[in-house]
């Protein structure tokens, strides 16, 4: 079967505008169509047609996050998404929106692990242990954090969110989850994280448009972290205008 | 970099595949910007216009909406289940059309 892609070409060192290519290329002939991805056929391209089309992949399993890509105005990664699941008509295949193209197909995650920095991304434990702590999956805390600790760092919901656009320096619904992972981990010393997040720049940028959670192709829910975090904060407000509290905090 | 600057793409408004492809949480949240900013307009109309039957139905219009994503909001953020956001958003649509017939043909306002 032949599909017809028209693919955003551009070379910010070359060119001064990005243009539209199209390909047309016969998929299924020695494979099985139905198990035929995105990633297979521009695999197809790049050998068939041109082979300066430059786009990124590693693991090929949807594991990794490499291959994040806007297909037919969605994103997804293109090594799972399917050819037998998208429309019959041309495939629009576009870099993330919101991240720096370096080249065709492929951004420049540079951009993405800044905005992660800004809230210091990494676990900082309580107390030294040598000893693994226990934390049983039925615990009301694993709970809450759920599956987000599953984010693969693709960038799809970085390039869905409108948000991104209009504030360069929001933190972003990627950065955003790993807050949400750590705070709510009993185990890490939140610290000032979340006091970090919480500006304008951080969750109340989260408009609350979904579009993160919609576009996931873990199917995690960034929104559902990020209100965590509001109400993380709504709840120390409150405490804090408590007149009876004392302590160092208060 | 083109013209030593950072290139990168962003959505295009003026692109109809971009709006068929909006979510329902993306048209939820500009249902409810919209109608805030024509609250402000048929507000200022309704000054200057009272008792006028047109401008009192479409101020309540735009409020009941609003209003009503309003809640919807407000319940998610509270700590209902994101994952009934798509749900939610039709029934407070449907309640609000509700509330609209309701209000407009059994309360008394003055028309």
């Amino acid at each position: 079967m032949v599909y017809t892609f028209k693919i955003f070409r551009f070379d910010p060192q070359k060119e001064t505008k990005p243009y539209e290519q199209t390909f047309r290329v016969a998929l299924g002939e020695t494979e099985d169509i139905e198990k035929v991805t995105v990633l297979d056929a521009l695999f197809k391209i790049q050998q068939t047609e041109d082979k300066s089309l430059s786009f990124r992949y590693c693991c090929r399993l949807a594991m990794c996050g490499s291959c994040a890509l806007v297909i037919n105005e969605r994103e997804g990664l293109a090594c799972k998404t399917l050819m037998r699941d998208l429309t019959s008509g041309p495939i629009s295949l576009k870099p993330l929106n919101h991240i720096p193209v370096v080249k065709d197909l492929t951004v420049d995650l540079r951009s993405l692990i800044a905005r992660l920095r800004k809230m210091e991304p990494y676990f900082i434990p309580k107390s030294p242990s040598t000893e693994p702590v226990k934390i049983k999956p039925t615990s009301k805390e694993r709970q809450v954090i759920g599956l987000n600790t599953e984010c693969i760092a693709c960038g799809s919901c970085v390039s869905a969110c409108t948000m991104m656009h209009w504030d360069p320096d929001y933190i972003g619904p990627m950065g955003l989850n790993r807050a949400f992972c750590l705070i709510a981990d009993s185990r890490d010393l939140t610290g000032e994280r979340l006091e970090r997040v919480a500006d304008e720049n951080g969750i109340y940028r989260c408009h609350m448009e979904f579009n993160c959670t919609d576009v996931c192709p873990k199917h995690l829910s960034p929104t559902r972290g990020i209100h965590y975090l509001k109400r993380q904060i709504f709840w120390q407000e409150i405490k804090s205008l408590n007149p009876f509290r004392t302590g160092k905090n208060r | 970099m083109a013209n030593g600057r950072e290139w990168m793409l962003n959505r295009d408004a003026t692109d109809a595949q971009i709006w068929r492809k909006t979510l329902p949480g993306m048209w939820a949240w500009l249902f409810q910007r919209v109608s805030a900013i024509l609250i402000l307009l048929f507000l200022f109309l309704h000054f200057f216009l009272p008792y006028r039957r047109p401008v009192q139905f479409l101020l309540l219009f735009v409020v009941t909406f609003h209003a009503s994503l309003g809640i919807r909001v407000f319940l998610i953020d509270l700590g209902a289940s994101v994952k009934s956001q798509k749900i939610l958003f039709i029934v407070f649509l449907l309640l609000a059309a509700f509330g609209l017939f309701f209000i407009w043909n059994y309360l008394p306002l003055g028309g």
